[in-house]
């Protein structure tokens, strides 16, 4: 999109500019009729009420959403109702990706019978199929990609861009679907397509002045970067984000972007900043009671410990960490946390504790579903021998975190041959 | 270090996947709007300024007001800024109103 200092000047100045008045000739002109803004505005006012019905009906469940949809039969709302229920659904994606899901198919297969986009600038149709159809592949690209299913997340993206564009996008539908796609990318680790993706969304969301978009897409590139191990790079972008965020409306963003720029630091070894940063982010987190949040927060920070050596600190905040895993966390996070914990207690030199905890997760490991994993078995067979200590643990971990951060090598074992 | 960066995970119950950078939208309520602003003040001047700037006619330049309104309405809550929107949008129908004039 360019722009037109001329045109800024005359919709900024003081005062109100006039346009000339058109010389009509002897007969009057033909003047279209338009249905009044302040009535459509109106609609949309009175849609937001059933949009988040229609959503709490979501998180219900099925029978509830059904019974929501046709509520708005016949209801003028209807439309711009399905619409912000799509644009709304957002915030169910974390909390229940499925019924996320269900939510963006209820709406597809509903919008249906909505009018259709007219593409005539002089009789644009509000809320038209098209627009709602667009926005409910949306969310379920989002519900998708919390899933874990990036592909399909892209996929998703791609109707929703067809859809936009049918519906006469003035650009902004097409960066939200930029973003979206960047973000399943970035997911899915194709990091050169996520990134050209998210500039391009970039570039849109600033021309159109939305800056919590910017944030998003300046914080995303941080991560992008990050991920590549660009760390001093991917600074600048999270320090842009953070500017750009409202501390209040976009809370669990800032803090995102809080800890990934603490993560960043803690690997160029600027660790006083570093925690400066996570508290920061955990100020923000304990106010909205944020635990995957805080979870994350404080194993950043139990980290820095580890990484200054200060290891009967970082064990205290390990154990800790492990420990309430294993009631409201995923089983990686309790895995990582007693593999810290283990090193701790060997780097302390307390190695029967060492082999005791190695021994309870070798235990915890046959009641948990997990992959075969050569580090994990070598570990266990060094138990077994005696041969276990900090070294060996440190080995285990660190290739156990690179197989999960996506960084595919050869396990090599540190004490068994062949 | 704990599994990288993308432990951006601000979601509960997500685990240790690679994060999105800010997988969550907020849009917790309605953005506040000056309608009565909107649309009786800064549309006229977004009409006008259209009219005086690029010769478009007033009757075209209501038309892409008309529909940068609808297209901001559609996006209202994401669109904390309307005034940034509006402009943005309403220029970009300016360029397509005079591209479809130039075309022979």
């Amino acid at each position: 999109m360019k722009r037109d200092e001329i045109f800024e000047a005359l919709v900024d100045s003081e005062i109100e500019p006039a346009a000339p008045r058109a010389e009509f000739g002897r007969t009057l002109p033909f003047v279209r009729t338009r249905v009044p803004l302040e009535d459509i505005y109106r609609l949309s006012v009175d849609a937001e009420k059933p949009a988040e019905l229609v959503l709490k009906a979501a998180r219900s469940g099925p029978d509830e959403l059904a019974a929501a949809m046709r509520a708005l039969d016949g209801k003028p709302y209807r439309g711009f109702a399905l619409l912000y229920a799509a644009q709304k659904g957002t915030t169910l994606v974390g909390v229940d990706p499925r019924r996320a899901l269900a939510l963006a198919q209820a709406i597809h297969e509903e919008a249906g019978s909505l009018a259709e986009a007219n593409r005539d600038a002089r009789a644009t149709t509000p809320a038209p199929r098209q627009a709602v159809q667009a926005e409910s592949h949306l969310l379920e690209s989002q519900a998708l990609v919390m899933m874990g299913d990036f592909m399909a997340a892209r996929a998703a993206v791609t109707h929703a861009r067809a859809l936009f564009v049918e519906a006469g996008d003035l650009g902004f539908g097409s960066a939200l679907c930029d973003y979206f796609e960047g973000e399943a990318a970035t997911l899915g680790r194709e990091y050169e397509a996520a990134e050209d993706l998210i500039r391009n969304a970039l570039r849109t969301f600033e021309e159109f002045g939305q800056d919590h978009f910017l944030a998003r897409s300046e914080a995303a590139l941080g991560t992008i970067l990050e991920n590549r191990g660009e760390h001093a790079d991917a600074l600048g972008y999270f320090d842009r984000a953070i500017a750009h965020f409202d501390s209040e409306k976009d809370a669990r963003a800032l803090t995102a972007t809080l800890s990934n720029k603490a993560n960043a630091l803690a690997q160029l070894s600027r660790f006083d900043e570093a925690r400066a940063t996570y508290a920061r982010a955990m100020n923000i987190a304990l106010r909205n009671e944020s635990v995957a949040q805080l979870r994350y927060i404080r194993t950043g920070l139990a980290e820095l410990d580890f990484l200054r050596g200060q290891y009967a600190r970082a064990l205290r905040a390990f154990r800790e960490i492990a420990a309430e895993s294993a009631t409201n966390g995923s089983a990686l996070d309790v895995l990582f946390a007693r593999l810290y914990v283990a090193e701790c207690l060997g780097r302390t030199g307390q190695f029967d504790a060492l082999a005791a905890e190695v021994d309870a997760l070798r235990r915890d490991r046959k009641q948990t579903v997990f992959s075969p994993s050569p580090a994990l078995g070598e570990l266990f067979v060094c138990l077994d021998q005696g041969t276990i200590d900090a070294d060996l643990v440190a080995h285990v971990r660190e290739y156990m975190q690179d197989e999960e951060n996506g960084i595919e090598r050869m396990y090599q074992p540190l004490r068994l041959v062949g | 270090m704990q599994t990288k960066v993308e432990g951006l995970a601000p979601l509960e119950g997500w685990d240790r996947r690679p994060k999105p950078s800010s997988p969550e939208l907020e849009l917790p309520a309605r953005p506040v709007w000056n309608w009565e602003e909107l649309n009786a003040k800064f549309r006229p001047r977004l009409v006008a300024a259209g009219v005086i700037r690029f010769g478009l006619s007033e009757d075209d330049c209501e038309a892409a007001a008309q529909r940068v309104f609808l297209k901001a309405l559609a996006m209202n809550p994401r669109v904390r800024d309307p005034r940034a929107f509006l402009r943005a949008a309403f220029l970009e129908q300016c360029f397509r109103l005079l591209g479809q004039r130039d075309e022979p």
